[in-house]
């Protein structure tokens, strides 16, 4: 793994609202080129932290740094940074190209190097030849595009995008989702993205910061917080999950009914428990077969490759979700089938908690 | 052999003019309203300019010509001058009011009871508003006497309610209000976030009201000047109430022009000031309408 | 970004000041029997009497007057609604092309001045029908047209934020006809309109003054021209009592509406 110049960096910055703490004791690091992700549900201090990195914000202790320089209480106006906001913010009585070409203005580029830049920089983001248009005549998504190329412009060391594509319908989001990767990793720069879906986390991030109620719950690839979550509140947050109630007897041995699991449960206390465990992780066999549980199945979701199949276990009526492969798929509705569980990558959830 | 082919329309505006009738006859649902405009509203109106192009008596020259020479051009002006003086100030206080309004958003009840009496004092003129300042600044007023105890003499001073700086002072009255009514959703629209964008941009607060926020709200401040400017200028009942004989104002000048006499001989002069008075109006408000569309576009 | 209000605190109590001082000046010179040359402190408490009021309300001519004016009010009311809610609510369920055209045909009362339509009134229909304009009740349809730019506005506001022809055509689908469907979906959904505009001619009737004098009738406006020389303090209470009406008018309007852009210019002109 190269080691990347660590471009922005959060320490123990702390944020409340009257009584209400936003953010709590927040730390992070954003390397060059790096796409890192705020996400959570709203109330979690996402928004919060990347107010503070725009300086719209004072966090009331901890600092920011950038470049290792503390910019905790420098204007945000000098702060060199792009931002792009949920609403677009395009001003209205400027066109695009006027827009594009506000950040150099103000920085005082000359005019012919702005309409080169600002050429540029509109054709990048593919909305070549609207220069003259104004934002009520651009769909959502060129707004927003107009957006990204205002804040790229002039090259800023930080990127940060507030839950941009909250605003545009589904087909428009999924689009302008992976241009602004594509976009961004071109460019190369440091970027945070805060969202609240997940899919779109999963999809364009370098790293995912999950957090609630202002505190960070885990840090890390798309990949490990999808395959190995720090808790159940991430397990639940990012991805489907099922949820199993399991006995846990006197000696610590886990079961359903009457299967048996292999799985650590040292530190329950109660006779039980609660199993979170990936539709991926289950699987459809004969009933009967060993190791298996006895379901019923009770609804199938296609969705092209992929189907969902409902199961109903038979020995208390919890209903799991099975995600396979379409192909694979041979069963009908109605039908009583075996149920394998894999639960190497489980999570256990105190019932009680 | 006569083979028809038939077009898939067919539509009825096809077959004219009787089609024509057919896609109009909808219209005839605002028939009613139209016609009830008609009458009370252009029926007079065309009247006035009627009798305003005819020559008023012991001339040759229509009496709307007549009416912009000489004396009767003065007259016009002042009004004229009258209304841009009170337009402008009471562009600038309520706008600025507006400002304070929405800059002070925390404290809610102070906006909404700021708004509820603008949206009364706007509708404030006429003979109780004349009332009100008399008793507060004319000869006997209750302020008149209270500044003469601290010392500031009025009419010493030359100060009279019913002069020129007498009915500007009155007129604000109804003119800050309405500007800060206009004003509102102008300033209402300066939405943080596009302040935010343009600090992000790297634009001082200087530079943001100056690129940002002045060119914003221009439509609305000139819009908004045009709007008290018709108002002040159509302005009757307070100016006549307040100085009747002496004033100089077109307005109350038409009065005498037709006071029931049309044996003065001047009358089309009243129809002409009438007709003028009209075309300023119509230049004012189309004015302010088309800057009001600019000014929602961008709010959207 | 945190900025000094002092200043905004500063103007806003000014302003507020200069909207209040005028009102409390006339309601002491309606309510105390001190002239203003004798007013002083030892003198402030004394002499505060509701005798010029009922004076004045008590009067003959007063009585003729309101009774006058409160009949034209409730007439104009009524004429504005029988013309403007067909008009309005047809053009937004059958034919919305012809909206402007009503829109336009609604905002051309305000490019004429009161002082301008009532002359033209007078030639227009001083030679050709006479015995209309001598009925006091002549000025009704006029007042309609005073009040048409807010009367509109304030229907079709109300009529704007809802698809009154999917509703309708809802309504009509499920069976009701057409006296149900102007009863349960049309009417109920234009309630605040109607308040509004309503509230709106009651006021501008109250307060017009112009064109009942040049027309020569008898009106509220015209009992305060006409009485203030005999009982000046009883005359400005009626004055005050004709504010106070509009301010509760005009007040219970914003509370119906809540409508940010309902800019009402002067109607007392």
């Amino acid at each position: 793994m190269k080691t990347q110049e660590q471009v922005l960096k959060f320490s123990a910055a702390r944020k409340s609202f009257g009584d209400v703490v936003a953010l709590a004791g927040f730390d992070l690091e954003v390397a060059k080129g790096e796409l890192v992700t705020l996400l959570g549900p709203s109330g979690c201090g996402k928004t919060t932290a990347l107010r503070i990195a725009a300086g719209f914000e004072q966090p009331d202790s901890g600092t920011v740094e950038l470049h290792g320089v503390n910019i905790t209480n420098q204007p945000a106006h000098k702060r060199n940074m792009g931002m792009v906001f949920q609403n677009y913010s395009l001003f209205p009585h400027m066109n695009v190209n006027e827009n594009v070409g506000f950040g150099l203005k103000v920085r005082g580029k000359e005019s012919a190097e702005r309409e080169m830049l600002v050429t540029a920089a509109i054709d990048r983001v593919r909305l070549n030849g609207l220069g003259e248009r104004y934002s009520h005549q651009l769909s959502g998504g060129q707004q927003q595009r107009v957006a990204l190329a205002r804040a790229l412009v002039f090259e800023p060391q930080v990127l940060l995008l507030d839950e941009p594509l909250s605003a545009l319908d589904a087909k428009v989001r999924a689009e302008l989702r992976d241009e602004i990767r594509l976009l961004q990793s071109e460019v190369g720069v440091a970027t945070i993205f805060v969202t609240h879906d997940q899919d779109e986390a999963l999809s364009i991030s370098d790293r995912i910061c999950i957090m609630k109620d202002g505190h960070v719950q885990q840090i890390g690839t798309p990949r490990d917080v999808y395959l190995h979550p720090a808790n159940a509140f991430v397990a639940r947050f990012v991805g489907a999950m099922n949820e199993i109630e399991i006995n846990v007897s006197v000696s610590s041995i886990a079961s359903i009914g009457e299967l048996q699991l292999d799985l650590q449960v040292s530190n329950i206390s109660g006779p039980t428990a609660k199993m979170l465990l990936r539709p991926d992780a289950v699987s459809i066999c004969l009933r009967g077969d060993q190791n298996s549980l006895n379901a019923t199945v009770v609804g199938q979701h296609f969705s092209g490759a992929t189907t969902m199949v409902r199961l109903r276990l038979d020995h208390n009526d919890t209903v799991v979700s099975a995600l396979l492969v379409s192909r694979d798929v041979t069963v009908a509705v109605g039908e009583g089938v075996g149920v394998l569980l894999n639960t190497r990558e489980a999570i256990i959830e105190r019932s009680n908690d | 052999m006569n083979i028809t082919v038939w077009s898939g329309r067919g539509s009825l505006s096809e077959r004219a003019p009787l089609g024509v009738f057919v896609r109009l006859r909808p219209w005839l649902g605002v028939l009613p309203f139209a016609m009830f405009v008609g009458a009370f509203l252009l029926w007079p109106s065309f009247s006035v300019f009627r009798s305003a192009l005819q020559p008023v008596e012991g001339s040759t020259k229509p009496a709307m010509l007549e009416a912009i020479s000489g004396q009767y051009l003065g007259s016009i002006l002042f009004s004229m001058r009258m209304s841009a003086i009170t337009a402008t100030l009471g562009m600038v206080i309520g706008t600025l009011v507006a400002i304070a309004v929405v800059s002070l958003d925390r404290m809610r009840g102070l906006r909404n009871l700021m708004v509820g009496y603008s949206a009364v004092a706007a509708n404030l003129g006429g003979i109780p508003l004349a009332f009100a300042f008399v008793a507060s600044l004319g000869m006997q007023g209750l302020y008149t006497k209270m500044l003469s105890v601290i010392g500031i003499d009025l009419t010493d001073m030359g100060f009279k309610i019913s002069d020129f700086s007498g009915i500007v002072i009155v007129y604000l009255y109804f003119q800050i209000p309405l500007m800060t009514l206009v004003m509102l959703p102008a300033v209402d629209g300066l939405k943080s976030t596009l302040r935010e964008a343009a600090a992000n941009l790297g634009a001082s607060s200087r530079q943001y009201w100056r690129s940002v926020g002045i060119p914003l709200l221009t439509p609305s401040l000139l819009g908004g000047f045009l709007l008290l400017f018709a108002n002040a200028f159509s302005a009757y009942a307070t100016a006549y109430a307040l100085s009747s004989r002496g004033s100089r104002l077109v307005s109350v000048q038409i009065r005498f022009y037709l006071q029931g006499n049309t044996i003065t001989g001047k009358s089309n002069l009243g129809y002409a000031l009438a007709a003028w008075m009209i075309i300023v109006m119509v230049v004012a408000m189309s004015g302010y309408l088309g800057l009001r569309r600019v000014s929602e576009r961008w709010r959207r | 970004m945190k900025r000094n209000n002092t200043w905004a605190k500063f103007l806003l109590f000014a302003v507020g000041a200069f909207y209040v001082l005028p009102m409390l000046a006339m309601a002491r010179f309606s309510f105390q029997k001190v002239p203003v040359i004798k007013l002083g402190w030892s003198t402030l408490f004394k002499n505060w009497t509701i005798e010029p009021m009922i004076d004045s309300v008590t009067s003959d001519r007063f009585l003729e007057a309101g009774w006058l004016s409160l009949r034209l009010a409730f007439l104009s009311v009524l004429l504005s609604l029988l013309i403007l809610v067909p008009t309005t609510v047809y053009v937004h369920v059958r034919l919305m092309k012809a909206r402007a055209f009503v829109e336009l045909l609604s905002t051309l009362p305000f490019v004429v001045p009161p002082i301008a339509l009532v002359v033209g009134i007078s030639s227009a229909m001083r030679s050709t029908i006479p015995s209309f304009l001598s009925s006091p009740f002549s000025l009704v349809p006029f007042y309609v047209v005073i009040a048409l730019p807010f009367t509109f506005r304030s229907l079709d506001v109300g009529l704007n934020s809802i698809d009154l022809k999917t509703l309708v055509e809802a309504s009509r689908s499920l069976g009701a006809g057409w006296m149900r469907t102007v009863s349960s979906v049309i009417l109920p959904n234009i309630k605040a309109g109607v308040v509004s505009a309503s509230f709106l001619t009651f006021a501008v009737v109250l307060g017009e003054y112009t064109v009942a004098s040049l027309l020569l009738k008898f009106t509220l406006p015209a009992y305060l021209a006409e009485a203030q020389g005999n009982n000046p303090q009883g005359t400005f209470t009626v004055g005050l009592l004709l504010i106070v009406v509009t301010a509760l008018l005009l007040g219970v309007i914003n509370r119906v509406t809540r409508s940010k852009s309902q800019v009402v210019s002067n109607i007392w002109i």
